[in-house]
């Protein structure tokens, strides 16, 4: 479950805009968001981009927006932003959907297709959305973008498609929750063959395939494919890892590229995480161990 | 007759193990003050009457029965007749005799309450025949300050603001037929006579799909069905499960009231419990919490009066009037710790619940004084007792 909003985002702090009052410059990453029945979230858009200085704005979190928990896309709001993309010429970082379990259930969030919206922004490096239903990446060509999160408590092996065909070619940092079956996930480790493969994304260095149900065969996946020969940062955290997946680390190119690799949130027996992180080149994070004889292991983000 | 006495004791009808009583009586003692602990088994037992041993102008403090399962088993029983003569089937004097503790259960709420009412009742009774004497907390307003639908009623009836609520619901089909139409779709039920979210359940519908927020867990079936506190709160999704637990709920009576945002402090949910004294608000302590529940028992985390104050900003002497105006309507009671809920706006307050015992915040402290240190100078302050009844 999601339970805290962001406080840092794209290098800068986040502080929370509801009107000019609190406007403190371009260097913060404002967080505009939406009460239950507010009727004035795109004022407060409005008023953001009218603030001295917001042609400079860098970062900016969307929380809750209108609508968002009662189950209305994100569909106006990508449109306005596409609409005032001229007016925010700086912003590199974007976060849709910083929203807690509490304000809306993570598989509830309607998302939609990205593709217009990276269009808008050419200058964006770094993108990180939240839910999964609705969501899309359609026809992207984007020279600038570095950074790739795709949060959801199931992403749907169409949307990975569609992430797979976008042309990023600068993308350095790509991290996505791939879930439970659950709530959206209906795809298995053959989905991330084009990625794996190392043909996509000539500059990727920092690889998360988290919040897995399929951990294991993806840990397995990811030491054998050609990708992983130039990964610098792993993460299989969050997702249901066991032994057997903790194992299979052990084949990981040992030829010092590889920086750091972490499992946090697993299912591995303390011992078998002391034989990894001995026998690893690079740091290990194994924080937050489950019981590894549970026999639900569920994943961390299922909902 | 007694004389009134020169130095009034101070009398604390209690369960003497407990945090609370033992918390109590050491400020009271630090303070000079002559204190006895009557028993609530001995009360029940019937072994102590209270009125007789009273001298005029004493002081009687009624803190909670909690912390002592003999207690617990007694009031089960002093509640069987008022329970049967609501067409429910009570625990008998068998049952509760065979009764086994077990951490976090919630044991018939309902018959518990009905059984602490007919205490305070016999209470109020002995105390109309004694002397006057002063009391801290009230035999006849505690009944209501543990009722939330007669509590919000009487808030509502003097015009204070408190969350909507809906009468005459006590199953999850009657809840849900009752929303299906509507635009509404965050609901709370909570167990009319609970106190620190037990048996709250926050119940939220989207289209066809549905959840329930709670720390509320039932187990068993039938006869065995039981209801369990834990302290961590966990999302259902399963409607047959969730209407399970509400029914459980529903059959110990429920409110059913809205689920209403709250104002964040650093991105926190919060809300202001506030411990008005002889009418004046003193201590406030804010409640945060990522879940819809601010106790601090289920990872709520203080926030001081002070945070709190700088948020609320022009708020903040509304709430506390608001808090005062909550404790007002009760006022025989010495003290009532009062829960607000400020909207996200900053700009109104809803009244979530009084608490009769609700003082019981270590280490909070107000004008340099915690919270018996201020309970007790306010009593020895020069004041005629007031006699019990009205």
């Amino acid at each position: 479950m999601f339970t805290e909003h962001a406080t840092e985002f794209g290098g800068f702090k986040v502080v929370e805009f509801e009107n000019a009052r609190n406007w403190r410059g371009p260097l913060n990453a404002y967080r505009v968001h939406a009460e239950f029945e507010d009727t004035d979230f795109f004022d407060k858009l409005e008023a953001l981009a009218s603030s001295p200085g917001a042609r400079e704005l860098a970062a900016l979190v969307v929380g809750a927006w209108d609508g968002s928990c009662e189950g209305t896309a994100s569909t106006a709001l990508v449109e306005w932003l596409v609409k005032n993309a001229s007016r925010l010429p700086q912003l590199r970082a974007l976060f849709l959907g910083d929203i807690v379990y509490e304000e809306c259930e993570l598989s509830w969030i309607k998302q939609t297709d990205m593709g217009p919206l990276l269009a808008a922004f050419p200058q964006l490096e770094s993108l990180r959305v939240r839910g999964s239903d609705g969501l899309a990446f359609s026809r992207v060509n984007h020279a600038a973008l570095r950074s790739l999160i795709v949060e959801s408590g199931g992403l749907p092996r169409d949307v990975l498609r569609q992430i797979f065909q976008c042309e990023l070619p600068n993308l350095e940092h790509f991290e996505v929750l791939l879930g439970d079956p659950g709530y959206g996930w209906d795809g298995d480790v053959e989905d991330l063959q084009p990625l794996l493969s190392g043909r996509l994304y000539p500059r990727l260095r920092r690889l998360g395939l988290k919040d897995s149900e399929i951990e294991d065969d993806i840990a397995a996946a990811v030491v054998n494919s050609p990708l992983v020969k130039r990964i610098e940062m792993l993460d299989l955290s969050q997702g249901n890892l066991t032994a057997r997946g903790a194992r299979s680390l052990l084949s990981l190119p040992n030829d010092g590229t590889l920086k750091r690799v972490d499992i946090s949130f697993h299912y591995v027996p303390n011992d078998v995480v002391e034989e990894l992180r001995a026998g690893l080149p690079c740091e290990l994070i194994a924080d937050d161990p489950q019981d590894p004889n549970d026999e639900f292991r569920s994943i961390l983000h299922a909902e | 007759m007694k004389a009134r006495r020169l130095h009034p004791k101070l009398w604390v009808l209690a369960n003497p193990s407990s945090n609370r009583a033992r918390a109590f009586t050491s400020s009271a003692r630090g303070l000079g003050w002559h204190v006895e602990v009557i028993p609530y088994a001995d009360y029940l037992a019937g072994l102590l009457g209270i009125a007789d041993r009273l001298g005029e102008g004493d002081v009687l403090r009624i803190d909670s029965p909690g912390e002592d399962f003999d207690v617990a088993r007694g009031l089960l029983k002093a509640g069987i007749e008022r329970r049967a003569a609501e067409g429910a089937a009570p625990l008998s004097v068998a049952q509760i005799d065979r009764l086994e503790y077990s951490p976090g259960e919630m044991l018939r709420p309902r018959q518990w309450y009905l059984g602490y009412c007919e205490l305070l009742s016999r209470l109020a009774c002995e105390l109309r025949a004694g002397l006057p004497v002063r009391l801290m907390a009230h035999p006849e307003d505690i009944p209501t300050l543990f009722d939330k639908p007669a509590c919000q009623a009487r808030w509502q009836a003097s015009g204070l603001p408190v969350p909507r609520s809906w009468a005459g619901l006590s199953t999850y089909d009657e809840i849900r037929d009752r929303f299906r139409d509507c635009e509404r779709r965050r609901l709370f039920v909570k167990l009319a006579h609970g106190y620190s979210a037990m048996g709250a359940v926050a119940l939220e519908w989207q289209g066809s799909r549905m959840r329930a927020i709670t720390a509320t867990r039932l187990c068993g079936q039938g006869d065995r069905e039981r209801l369990y506190m834990s302290n961590r709160v966990r999302v259902l999704h399963d409607e047959s499960e969730i209407a399970a637990l509400v029914d459980a709920l529903g059959r110990e009576c429920v409110i059913v009231e809205d689920w209403l945002p709250k104002a964040r402090l650093d991105s926190r949910a919060f809300d202001l419990r506030v411990l008005v004294i002889a009418g004046r608000a003193c201590h406030a302590v804010g409640r945060t919490s990522d879940s819809p529940f601010c106790n601090l028992n289920l990872g709520g985390q203080r926030a001081s009066a002070r945070q709190v104050q700088e948020r609320l900003g022009g708020f903040w002497p509304r709430a506390l009037e608001l808090c005062e105006r909550a404790a007002g309507c009760f006022p025989r009671s010495f003290y009532v710790g009062v829960d607000l809920l400020v909207s996200p706006n900053l700009r109104s307050g809803a009244l979530l619940e009084a608490n009769a015992f609700g003082d019981y915040l270590p280490g909070l402290r107000h004008d340099g004084l915690d919270v018996y240190e201020t309970q007790l100078l306010a009593l020895s302050a020069p004041a005629e007792p007031a006699p019990c009844s009205t």
